[in-house]
């Protein structure tokens, strides 16, 4: 495997949102570039630097993780969207933050 | 018969629903080496089969797992139990710096000093320079402000340059801080931040009447002291530590703290630092980076690091204090405290740099030498590189019209760390700050990168670390670090608890 990383991923394993949060949290590692092409979106990794040891396998496993942690999140974000909001409506009556 | 059964295994699954929670892997190479946080500020430490058991409802029933979940309000069961009223409680608890205003009131009252530090961080005046010192105006129109503000507890810090120089405004913000608390009632704290160079017997005998605190600067043993601050005569170290004496004579041992302040080449002497700390007799000691402010930026190249280098330097300092509490010495490291007080108790430790909201103005005003009154001491350090954007007003006008000013809103609207790129999926959050005024110092922007951000890599590297402590140290390095949770000796503190 050589130099760019290439994942081809399904937007309905993968929203685009995910790849994003994903890409964010590596950019001190790997550089992402996100394309949409029909149901998939692509992503396509460079070293964020040049002096970066890494290798591509060990590249490519690691965005992998990345994504499957963030899929994981925005699954558990699903399963309690609007909580927050109402912890923190609760517990912060009064102090003058309406929102 | 086949769709039947999946039916049974969907509504079994769902004898539980998730509360709102992060995770985050800590390469520890453990087995249970995801860390789970609620915005509570619960945790545990789970391994993956179990974080997916978890997040798609596999977790059964009787297992000790399952009570563990319920009991840290990461799962609750809808029609049996109703967590949101705790939660609400625990919630509150641990964001209740949010029902007050400032607290921290800074005073500049002077520019001028008689070091010429490299890295200060403040900037300075020549000790005769003129047009330097806070008005008696502007400093009658501050302590309006400070009584503006709601909080039942009020800090009152001089700060510098070096204060002493102009002990006169000192004295006078004193006096009428007293005399206006006779009917306000407050709880008042006043602080000197000062070298002590200038101490004399009338400072004293005035501190002594209105129990004012000393905090200093000791960077270390001599040599690296004196090297850090120095003077015409380089005797920083000397004239600093008979300062201490001299206050700790007249005033009590416990009337005067140090800070340190770490240079490049303080952080190959890790050890020297705090044995110096040690044979000082102080019980407390502040191991923070250099920050990128003032004439600090100047001297960048001479004096910064990486804050891999901190990181690695603290960790080496920390390991260092936790075998010499063992041996019967109390000295905590107080930025460890305070990230101990969030990760283990239901409270705020109330540092400025650790809020969510961020500090800067909910929790903290300077009143600057020149009339203009700032969000935090950063920002006005700012200034003195050359950026006045951060000014909320000047001190004429009232404490309502400088919180609702633009630069207000703006740190607000960048000052939420659950919120904020990086952060909002960060399992630390909960531990942490936002600090939109350093983001703007280093990165020209109060979001920032997180994953580029000083602020970042240093408050995880170090939580990541207390929560290795916390859950592989051996009872000893825990008892000591619920020593300085507790501010009681090592000895008193018999039994380890909060494995996670």
């Amino acid at each position: 495997m050589t130099w760019p990383v290439t994942l081809k991923l399904d937007s309905a394993a993968y929203p685009l949102s995910v790849a994003q949060r994903a890409a964010y949290s590596l950019a001190d590692t790997v550089a992402i570039q996100i394309g949409i092409e029909a149901n998939q979106i692509s992503l396509t990794a460079h070293p964020a630097e040049a002096r970066l040891t890494l290798s591509p396998e060990h590249a490519r496993s690691l965005i992998l993780q990345h994504l499957n942690d963030f899929a994981l999140r925005d699954h558990i974000n699903r399963e309690t969207a609007g909580l927050r909001e109402i912890l923190a409506r609760a517990a912060l009556a009064g102090c003058g933050i309406s929102k | 018969m086949w769709d039947f059964q999946v039916t049974l295994i969907a509504t079994d699954a769902k004898h539980y629903r998730l509360l709102p929670f992060r995770f985050m892997r800590m390469n520890t190479g453990h087995d249970r080496d995801i860390l789970l946080t609620s915005d509570t500020g619960e945790y545990m430490h789970v391994n993956d089969a179990q974080l997916r058991a978890l997040s798609y409802f596999d977790v059964q029933a009787s297992t000790p797992f399952y009570r563990d979940l319920l009991a840290r309000h990461f799962i609750y069961e809808p029609g049996r139990h109703d967590p949101f009223p705790e939660m609400a409680a625990q919630y509150r608890s641990r964001k209740d710096f949010l029902f007050q205003g400032p607290a921290l009131h800074l005073f500049v009252v002077t520019l001028r000093c008689n070091h010429t530090c490299q890295y200060c961080q403040v900037s300075r005046a020549p000790l005769g320079g003129s047009g330097h010192d806070l008005s008696e105006t502007d400093a009658q129109a501050a302590v309006d402000r400070l009584f503006e503000s709601n909080a039942p507890a009020l800090t009152v810090e001089f700060q510098g340059g070096e204060p002493l120089l102009a002990f006169e405004r000192v004295r006078q913000i004193v006096e009428w801080v007293v005399e206006r608390n006779v009917v306000e009632q407050r709880d008042i704290q006043f602080v000197i931040t000062t070298t002590l160079h200038h101490l004399t017997e009338e400072i004293l005998d005035f501190a002594e009447q209105n129990r004012i605190q000393f905090s200093t600067s000791l960077d270390g043993p001599a040599p690296l002291h004196n090297a850090n601050r120095p003077t015409p005569l380089r005797d920083s170290y000397e004239r600093t530590l008979k300062g201490i004496q001299w206050v700790r004579e007249r005033l009590g041992h416990d009337a005067v703290s140090a800070l340190t302040t770490l240079t490049s080449r303080s952080l190959e002497q890790p050890e020297a630092i705090i044995d110096e700390y040690v044979s000082q007799g102080f019980s407390s000691i502040s191991l923070r980076p250099l920050s990128p402010y003032g004439f600090a930026t100047k001297s960048a190249h001479r004096l910064d690091y990486p804050i891999e280098r901190y990181l690695a330097f603290y960790k080496k300092a920390l390991a260092y204090l936790l075998r010499i509490n063992q041996q019967g010495v109390y000295l905590s490291e107080s930025y460890t405290s305070l990230l101990l007080k969030n990760i283990l108790t239901p409270f705020s430790s109330g540092y400025v740099d650790l809020r969510s909201p961020a500090g800067a103005g909910t929790a903290a005003l300077v009143y600057n030498y020149d009339g203009y009154v700032y969000p935090s001491d950063e920002a006005r350090m700012l200034l003195e590189m050359g950026e006045d954007g951060l000014r909320l007003g000047t001190v004429q006008q009232p404490l309502s019209e400088l919180l609702a000013s633009p630069v207000m809103n703006a740190l607000l609207a960048s000052g939420v760390a659950e919120a904020l790129p990086g952060c909002s999926d960060c399992a630390l959050v909960p531990y942490c700050g936002a600090d939109p005024i350093e983001h703007y110092a280093r990165q020209a922007d109060p979001i920032g990168h997180r994953v580029f951000s000083s602020f970042c890599k240093k408050n995880m590297g170090l939580l990541k670390h207390l929560f290795g402590l916390l859950c592989d140290g051996d009872d000893n390095v825990q008892r000591v670090l619920l020593s300085w949770l507790n501010r009681r000796s090592y000895n008193d503190v018999r039994f380890p608890g909060y494995r996670g």
